[in-house]
């Protein structure tokens, strides 16, 4: 019994299965459906565009981890810049030219990623920064959405979003557009990871199921925008659909459960997950219903994103025994 | 997870609990072998004073060491023999503490004492605490406070309950189900020794539902009282109610204990006490009963020795004072992939480099673990996701107090609950990242106590 092979390590000494790497594959898992769906409704253009996003998603990550002298391997297999890889493809029209979804790769990991860190370290989502980033650098080629190949039209021929639609022309012509079944299987314009509403239902249900995320972001996000669309509708149902097609249409479904609930740049506390789904809530119905923006799903991450440390100093969880604390200061 | 029974509120985790490992069908006694080193202080509390010479004979009970003031114990011999030196070596904890050799000239003069047969004279009642810090009793669930100080509560407390902590949540261990499943009488009439010392109508005891045998062995003795073969005269008779509870660790932590058992809050920085209660561990409760059935003091208890490098695991009697090294041999020795040492459960124990150490009074345990059990992580950084705050029984957010402590932030640590964490290691246990949470905040509450100095 040599005593320099023994392990000298504090307590404790047990450690659940869970890892880091676990994790990020059962999230990886999870958004193959949405994938699937983008392939079915926009062609393999969309699975193409996936493909250079997580490709170069990859090459800056190593690229950055080489440059900074950190282990290039350790953090590759992490899967976390495959995430962001098929994440920005998920906020991306299939028919972007690919030096654009490459420029995209390098803001998400470069920029919103390892400027700050690395994983764990970003305060905002990347894949979200970099999305914002190509909107603004790219603003025609990031709106121009193509036709879905399910109506006969090949991705040559582009279309306004059903909330673009909305937007220009009013709840009639959007929900002639799109009905609450085209938005629930995904038939409609619009980014090639988000249209699906079924699609990311699955994955969010399976990230739940794996305890991977919890309830609280994603219903408190989407009620929020039920209940902000529902106020909307309820005033002036000409100008605004109603708040189911206002949930299963945009980013909402793909925001809520997968953009959203990112563990880094979302509180740590239940009570503050579900403050934060709230403010996305709230944000998104803003822009959408009285902003310039037809979508404002993307900002209200972002934006929220901002405000989690704030939302982590102030909101706790309960301490053990404080209220007997506070009953023995009283009395005192 | 989902039980009947009841629980603490909030976090807690439920680690593999390896314990049919080391549940045999007895406890394995073994001889103190022909050297042992009795720690001198093994309590909680001012130091004992070495009472023994460099050459004195001793017999079996004999005092080695006398208590110190009020918060402190004295520390008996386990064998018959000589002293040998009173010299600093290593110990479980620490780098070194100072500790009584003695050669065991294996007549073991003096047992035969505490050999005759055990009377509880209830008319001597007013004797029993002061058999009991006598008897250097501590607290023998790990934290070896000494146990008449506990029993003594301060003015203004009222203590209406008396609480047996029977959870032992740590994974592996058995040490304590083996006692109550063995000895479920002398559990009880420790108990109501204790319950009598504090004036109490009322004895809970809390068993984790993965002791189903503890649980109806100590239920069948309170409802039959047979507890009370060995007393005489006007003895009390408290009630007793057998408790399982949810099998979550750390159920056997003294706040969670006590929520679960009578739904009180021990407040953040307040004791038992506070909350009108006094837990005790059911070796304890046997240690009590032996010092007033028996006039024996505390220098032998039951340890687990346990995990998947050791060849015989089990429950093991063993001397206080017995070195480890011997009882890895009582326990046929250790395997070629042991990987690992720890004294005490594998979430809280501390790792040991070597096995020179001496069993003590609180010494729950000895596992030997292989390369598959032990295994070391690789840390890498936060990526926030709450699991250590969902896991943390006191309601901290770990996470925070280490980042904090990362830039050692150790006032704002502090203001965060640092000193609040009981260190039972469930924040840890689940990070994903491998996080070093509790070492962090171990740091934190030494740095904050020099800051305070």
């Amino acid at each position: 019994m040599s005593e320099t092979r023994l392990l000298l390590q504090s307590s404790p000494h047990v450690r659940d299965v869970s890892s880091v790497q676990g994790i990020m594959h059962t999230v990886i898992l999870s958004l193959v459906p949405a994938l699937i769906a983008g392939v079915v409704f926009f062609g393999w253009r969309a699975l193409a565009v996936t493909v250079v996003a997580v490709a170069s998603c990859l090459a800056v990550e190593a690229a950055i981890l080489r440059l900074a002298g950190k282990p290039v391997k350790t953090a590759l297999v992490d899967g976390s810049a495959i995430i962001t890889g098929l994440l920005l493809a998920m906020n991306l029209p299939s028919n972007l030219p690919f030096w654009m979804v490459g420029v995209g790769a390098v803001v998400a990991i470069g920029v919103a990623k390892h400027a700050y860190g690395g994983l764990g370290n970003n305060p905002f989502n990347p894949a979200l920064v970099a999305r914002v980033f190509m909107l603004i650098a790219f603003p025609g080629a990031m709106t121009s959405w193509p036709v879905t190949t399910c109506n006969g039209a090949t991705d040559v021929l582009t279309a306004a979003t059903p909330l673009g639609i909305m937007k220009m022309e009013g709840a009639a012509a959007a929900m002639q557009a799109a009905s609450w079944w085209d938005l629930f299987i995904g038939n409609v314009g619009g980014c090639l990871g988000e249209t699906s509403a079924l699609a990311l239902l699955l994955g969010g249900l399976f990230l739940l199921w794996r305890r991977v995320i919890s309830y609280e972001i994603p219903v408190a996000f989407i009620g929020t925008v039920a209940a902000g669309t529902a106020v909307a509708w309820l005033v002036d149902p000409t100008k605004y659909p109603d708040p189911l097609w206002q949930v299963l249409s945009g980013g909402v479904m793909l925001g809520a459960w997968f953009m959203a609930t990112d563990m880094v740049t979302s509180p740590v506390t239940r009570k503050g997950m579900l403050l934060f789904g709230v403010g996305c809530g709230v944000v998104t119905c803003v822009i959408r219903l009285l902003g310039g923006y037809p979508e404002g799903v993307s900002f209200s991450i972002l934006v929220m994103n901002g405000l989690t440390p704030l939302i982590d100093r102030y909101v706790k969880p309960a301490r053990f025994g404080a209220e007997a604390a506070q009953a023995e200061g009283g009395k005192a | 997870m989902n039980s009947a029974h009841a629980g603490f509120p909030r976090g807690g985790v439920h680690p593999a609990e390896g314990k049919e490992l080391s549940l045999g069908p007895e406890v394995v006694p073994v001889e103190a072998p022909a050297k042992v080193l009795v720690q001198v202080t093994q309590h909680l509390g001012k130091p004992s004073k070495v009472a023994v010479q460099k050459g004195d004979a001793v017999r079996v009970g004999q005092v080695l060491a006398t208590a110190d003031g009020p918060i402190s114990a004295p520390v008996h011999s386990p064998v018959s023999g000589k002293v040998v030196k009173v010299a600093d070596v290593p110990v479980v904890g620490a780098l070194q503490g100072a500790c009584i050799e003695i050669a065991n000239d294996s007549k073991n003069e003096g047992a035969e004492e505490f050999a005759r047969r055990p009377v509880i004279d209830w008319s001597a009642s007013g004797t029993f605490l002061g058999r009991i810090r006598d008897a250097g009793i501590v607290g023998m669930g790990g934290a070896a406070f000494p146990t008449a100080v506990k029993l003594s509560p301060p003015g203004d407390a009222r203590v209406d309950c008396l609480v047996l902590n029977g959870c032992e949540c740590e994974p592996y261990l058995t040490a304590d189900d083996t006692l109550m499943r063995s000895r479920p009488q002398d559990v009880l009439a420790g108990a109501v020794i204790m319950a009598s010392i504090l004036k109490v109508g009322r004895i809970l005891v809390g068993i984790e539902e993965n002791k189903p045998q503890a649980i109806s062995a100590l239920t069948a003795e309170a409802l039959g009282r047979g507890y009370s073969f060995s007393f005489v005269g006007e003895a009390p008779t408290p009630e007793i109610v057998v408790v399982p509870l949810r099998t979550r660790y750390p159920q056997g932590a003294e706040k969670q204990l006590i929520d679960a058992l009578l739904k009180r809050r021990v407040g953040s920085g307040k004791l038992p006490f506070s909350a009108g209660v006094v837990v005790q561990n059911v070796a304890t409760a046997v240690a009590a009963y032996e010092a007033v059935a028996l006039g024996k003091p505390l220098f032998e208890r039951v340890v687990t020795v346990s995990g998947g490098a050791v060849n015989r695991p089990g429950n093991y009697r063993v001397k206080v004072g017995t070195t480890l090294s011997a009882l890895v041999e009582a326990a046929g020795g250790t395997k070629e992939n042991l990987k690992a040492m720890i004294a005490g459960g594998p979430m809280m124990g501390k790792s040991l480099r070597a096995l020179d150490a001496p069993v003590t009074k609180a010494f729950s345990g000895l596992l030997l673990l292989d390369d598959r059990e032990a295994r070391s992580f690789v840390e890498t950084d936060c990526i926030r996701c709450g699991r250590c705050v969902e896991a943390c029984p006191m309601g901290l957010s770990p996470c925070e107090i280490t980042a904090l402590a990362e830039f050692s932030q150790w006032e704002s640590a502090v203001g965060c609950g640092a000193l609040d964490c009981v260190e039972c290691g469930s924040c840890q246990y689940v990070c994903p990242a491998r996080r070093h949470l509790v070492a962090r905040i171990r740091l934190t509450k030494l740095f904050w106590r020099r800051m305070k100095k």
